[in-house]
């Protein structure tokens, strides 16, 4: 069996238990996973270049999740995101959605509704 | 010759031996009459029995300094009455004994006697004149001298009957005069009694009395009508059959212990209206102790029955607003609750979603499976966890005072109200004090009202976007012994001319809500004897401080400095 290199996809919300679980669980869909407290650690990572997908949680202290969209936008430095949030309701997942993200799931969302998500996001690529 | 002589001699001591008779029966005749009326009938009965031409008497009244001066004259001496007037006026004030012998009168002469009456003449002066040539006889001058005495006696009887009589008219007008101020005194005693007496019976409240030993002995009308008890019958302890049965071991318990304090006391308890209705009632009792040191209890029971309703309706209204309020908090909080509920749920579904995938590989991941499943169970222990703190925060349940640590309430507080704080990209900095002491209190009610401040003050910085929202919650032990919490925020401040408004009831600056917030939380606050207050900081944005009496505290209210 070929063992293809997983792509690399970069996890940023300040609650713990995500940035735990969904690393696990994208793993087992194929992809390696990383998880950031904030959208600054993750500037300071230094994993934009390496990122193929991004999973943003809106509404963080400090810098929101759109923010840091928009700060790669700046850097034009375009990766395929999907937000997350725990706050969101309908016209705020419409209004992401219209920012160019590849979705937008409102916590708790399903593993199924992640891996579309996440095919989506490979097949923006 | 000789015979004849005696013969004379016999007839004028038989006479004269008469004459004293009459004379010495005088003051028999005298007794219980005036001075002035034995004056004339002495003169008349000398003049008579003498065969005087001129009686004078004068006499010097002790009583009075009036003179009393009385005159008989022969029907010759009136004759030349004149001259016994002239002769009058000097006589009696010059000295008996100075007076001539014998006067010239005319054709006659007058022989004249002056007889003093009194040892030193201090009852008066008896002149008596007679144109006898042989004037006075032995006998003359003995029956005149006896006639002096006996009116000196009569006189002086007379003066001293006249002078009882004045000393008694005199007792008698100042016993009038005593009767009458008596008699003045007791109506304005008897009307001053009445005036209490009414003052006592129409005052609006229950006035009374009680020995040392707690029996009443007074009570006034308004007690009787009130009960329906007689005078008699409210004696004693049997005004106790008027206290609501389930308030009068109470109250006799406390009425002996005051009884046994000598101190003034206070209770409630109801009494039973006449009609049976039973109406609350404040007991208040003072003791006085007389001069000899015993005591009496004097007391007054005022109506408290519509205030007392009155204060619980308002504990009823108040619990009523505070649970508006938790539920209005309730519902600005659904955002925040939704957050802190999915963070788990997300994290639980996450998680056993992995875990199922681990488990159906090929080659099952065991130990990545147990790893998953140990996190569902913590985030699922996490979601319990909020859903105990909600519903301790928003159930309606009674006052519940317990030790409460302010620091952990607060950051339970702060744990429930993080999502909203992230929502609105609040940031929060806590400064919780160390070693803070405990307070007694609903921690429940309070951190209702801590969480309403936080609410408040993320309301305040919504829409600021020229500076960072910055949101302190601090603790603090204070110099009187009060625990503060304080939650300062950096937003549109306030009017520091309507600060107070702030605090009344559906006062709001809010688009929604009731305004009941801050009013309901002060109320909560001065519940717990402590103190909510809001200051503008200087810079932007607003500070409200509460101050709640510690256990250190020795019941001094919290004060705003």
């Amino acid at each position: 069996m070929i063992t293809e290199k997983r792509p690399y996809v970069a996890v940023v919300d300040d609650d713990e238990s995500v940035r735990e679980s969904l690393p696990d669980l994208l793993w087992e869909f194929g992809y390696e996973a990383h998880g950031f407290s904030s959208a600054e650690e993750f500037l300071e990572a230094d994993k934009i270049r390496q990122a193929e997908c991004l999973v943003l949680d809106i509404a963080m202290p400090g810098m929101s999740g759109l923010d840091l969209q928009r700060e790669l936008n700046r850097r034009e430095r375009r990766v395929p995101t999907v937000f997350i949030s725990a706050h969101g309701d309908e016209v705020m997942r419409l209004r992401v959605r219209d920012r160019g993200a590849v979705a937008c799931l409102l916590k708790p969302f399903t593993d199924m509704a992640l891996f579309e998500a996440m095919q989506a996001a490979m097949k923006q690529k | 010759m000789q015979a004849d002589f005696l013969d004379i001699e016999n007839e004028r001591l038989r006479d004269c031996a008469r004459d004293l008779v009459s004379v010495m029966a005088l003051p028999a005749m005298w007794v219980g009459q005036e001075p002035h009326h034995i004056a004339e009938s002495f003169l008349d009965s000398i003049v008579e029995i003498l065969d005087l031409d001129f009686a004078h008497l004068h006499l010097n009244d002790s009583s009075s300094d009036a003179l009393l001066e009385v005159t008989r004259l022969s029907d010759w001496a009136r004759n030349v009455a004149p001259r016994f007037a002239e002769l009058l006026g000097s006589w009696t004030k010059a000295d008996a004994h100075e007076l001539p012998r014998r006067l010239d009168m005319g054709p006659h002469s007058l022989a004249v006697l002056s007889v003093p009456l009194g040892l030193l003449g201090e009852i008066g002066l008896l002149l008596v004149g007679s144109r006898k040539s042989d004037f006075p006889r032995q006998t003359e001058s003995l029956v005149l001298s006896v006639a002096a005495n006996q009116a000196t006696i009569g006189l002086h009887a007379a003066w001293q009957l006249s002078e009882q009589k004045r000393v008694a008219r005199e007792l008698d007008k100042r016993v009038d005069a005593r009767t009458r101020e008596l008699a003045e005194a007791n109506s304005e005693l008897r009307r001053r009694e009445f005036y209490f007496q009414l003052v006592v019976d129409t005052i609006p409240a229950i006035v009374w009395s009680a020995h040392a030993d707690g029996r009443a002995d007074f009570v006034n009308r308004h007690f009787r009508e009130y009960v329906g008890l007689s005078t008699e019958e409210a004696r004693d302890w049997v005004w106790t059959s008027a206290v609501h049965p389930g308030d009068l071991p109470g109250l006799i318990e406390r009425w002996k212990a005051t009884l046994s304090s000598g101190r003034p006391g206070e209770f409630q308890a109801r009494l039973r209206r006449f009609d049976g209705e039973y109406r609350w009632f404040l007991f208040r009792a003072n003791p006085l102790a007389d001069a000899d040191g015993n005591l009496k209890w004097f007391g007054a029971c005022i109506d408290v029955h519509d205030w007392k309703q009155a204060q619980d309706e308002l504990r009823d209204t108040q619990a009523e607003l505070a649970h508006v309020t938790r539920v209005t908090t309730l519902g600005q909080l659904t955002a925040s609750i939704a957050h802190e509920l999915n963070q788990p749920l997300s994290g639980i579904i996450t998680n056993a979603s992995t875990c199922v995938r681990m488990l159906s590989a090929e080659q099952p991941n065991i130990t990545g499976a147990q790893e998953t499943a140990r996190r569902t169970i913590r985030d699922a222990n996490r979601a319990t966890e909020v859903i105990a703190r909600l519903r301790a925060l928003f159930t309606k349940q009674d006052t519940a005072i317990e030790t409460v640590d302010m620091n952990l309430a607060t950051q339970e507080v702060i744990a429930l109200a993080s999502g909203e704080l992230q929502r609105a990209q609040v940031i929060l900095r806590t400064e919780l004090s160390d070693g803070l002491p405990y307070v007694k209190g609903d921690r429940t009610q309070l951190q209702q009202v801590i969480m309403n401040l936080i609410l408040n003050a993320v309301e305040a910085m919504e829409g600021i976007s020229d500076r960072l929202k910055e949101l302190l919650i601090a603790t603090k032990y204070d110099e009187d012994d009060n625990v503060r919490i304080i939650i300062r925020d950096a937003g549109v401040g306030f009017d520091p001319a309507t600060v107070e408004k702030l605090f009344h009831p559906f006062h709001t600056t809010k688009s929604h809500g009731m305004g009941i917030g801050l009013s309901v939380s002060r109320s909560i606050v001065e519940n717990h004897q402590g103190r909510l207050w809001a200051e503008n900081n200087d810079g932007p944005g607003a500070t409200f401080l509460v101050a709640i009496p510690s256990e250190l505290n020795d019941g001094r209210t919290a004060a705003q400095p």
